[in-house]
């Protein structure tokens, strides 16, 4: 076990309700909580409803020269990953949630994807790092679309829904621009970096407008989207077949649902349209996805 | 084990055939198949669903290869040389069941 020293006087604590999941996170680094507390200061509660909350801890390492330090990140008392620097530390946690979350949910297929919602209607936007989902998910927010989450498309296996997981938007340094010409704000003046991504800000759903956060809701889209960095947008029909072998490949918990996850990205990718996106600029994409959800 | 040089042309072989374990998603004339012991996942286009459910384990290259240049109205070599590679790569990614299994 790595050297851990948790020094009581500043470890603090935030619980917080994300769709159906309670979050507890206890941290040494006191600006964790802070920035949580502002991210998430309309999801607020005093302590977890239930016992089953994702339990998720911040513990400093013991080094003596403070530039040095690093954090360690648990979540439900196992340790997540590597040692990080102060920096990137809150990007760390989310993460180390969402490997929590991938541990736990057998009766969900959670996609990497992003996933939002217009007139009660799921689209779900499945693809790799890179390929463009969060800026597609701030763009159509800007135009207002119901947010269902950045990270996963959280899919019941039984109802066959997509159900909200409104964490904060998370943004590369890339797009903060765009972020801004959208008149949309990064939450917190803090500098972070995510591990393999770089520089990253967080766009908060409190900032929004009320009803910002979708309801759970059919999936009638599924939209793979490929950043191509050319302004020409194209769009192409994928079989079902494909689109449902390309929604189980990007199942973040396909080992733990096993089977089950191809069955229920079959089901999802007969029932919705399925079309790959290439595209390089937000507004022309994101128009293209309106005149198909329309 | 089979070689990426060999070919049937002028032999008779017989295809293993498909693997018992898995679990078929049927969408028009492409499946999605899944691997039950950890849930890997395999797209087959029409050629390759057609070749595959046809391995048998009694059906040879050349009646596959047969069957796909009537359908598609290609040549039998060209036929042929498809069901070869589609074979070998079932093979590879064991979707068909290896010779000493039951």
């Amino acid at each position: 076990m790595i050297g851990v020293q948790a020094r009581q006087d500043q470890c603090r604590h935030i619980a917080f309700k994300l769709g159906c999941f309670d979050i507890d996170v206890r941290s040494d680094l006191p600006e964790v909580i802070d920035d949580l507390g502002v991210l998430y200061r309309g999801c607020k509660v005093a302590a977890p409803d239930s016992t089953d909350a994702i339990r998720m801890e911040v513990k400093r390492t013991a080094h003596r020269l403070p530039a040095r330090r690093r954090y360690v990140v648990l979540g439900d008392g196992e340790a997540f990953g590597e040692e990080v620097r102060r920096c990137e530390v809150l990007p760390y946690l989310e993460w180390a949630v969402n490997w929590r979350l991938m541990a736990r949910c057998t009766d969900l297929l959670l996609v990497h994807a992003a996933s939002m919602a217009r007139n009660g209607q799921g689209v779900v936007f499945a693809g790799q790092s890179g390929a463009g989902k969060s800026t597609l998910v701030a763009g159509l927010l800007a135009r207002g679309w119901k947010y269902l989450c950045d990270e996963f498309a959280m899919i019941d296996t039984d109802t066959l829904r997509l159900l909200p997981f409104p964490k904060a938007v998370c943004v590369k340094a890339g797009a903060f621009d765009l972020i801004e010409r959208l008149n949309l704000r990064l939450c917190c003046d803090r500098h972070y970096v995510k591990v393999l991504k770089g520089p990253v800000g967080y766009i908060s759903l409190s900032d929004l407008p009320p009803g910002a956060v979708a309801s759970p809701c059919p999936v009638r889209h599924v939209v793979f989207p490929r950043y191509t960095g050319h302004p020409k947008v194209r769009v192409r029909p994928v079989t079902d077949a494909r689109a449902a072998f390309m929604l189980t490949s990007h199942t973040l918990n396909r080992g733990v649902l096993r089977e089950r996850a191809a069955m229920t990205a079959s089901q999802i990718a007969r029932d919705a349209q399925c079309v790959m996106l290439e595209s390089g600029d937000i507004g022309e994409a994101c128009d293209l996805v309106e005149a198909l959800a329309c | 084990m089979i070689s990426t040089h060999w070919t049937s042309r002028n032999a008779t072989i017989v295809v293993p055939p498909r693997r018992k374990d898995v679990v078929v998603h049927e969408h028009d004339d492409e499946v999605v198949v899944s691997l039950l012991p950890d849930g890997s996942t395999f797209h087959l286009n029409p050629t390759a669903s057609l070749v595959w459910q046809r391995c048998d384990g009694r059906s040879t290259t050349r009646e596959i290869a047969q069957q796909l240049a009537d359908d598609y109205d290609v040549t039998f070599d060209e036929a042929l040389n498809d069901v070869e590679e589609l074979v070998l790569w079932l093979t590879e990614t064991t979707l068909l069941r290896k010779p000493d299994e039951t």
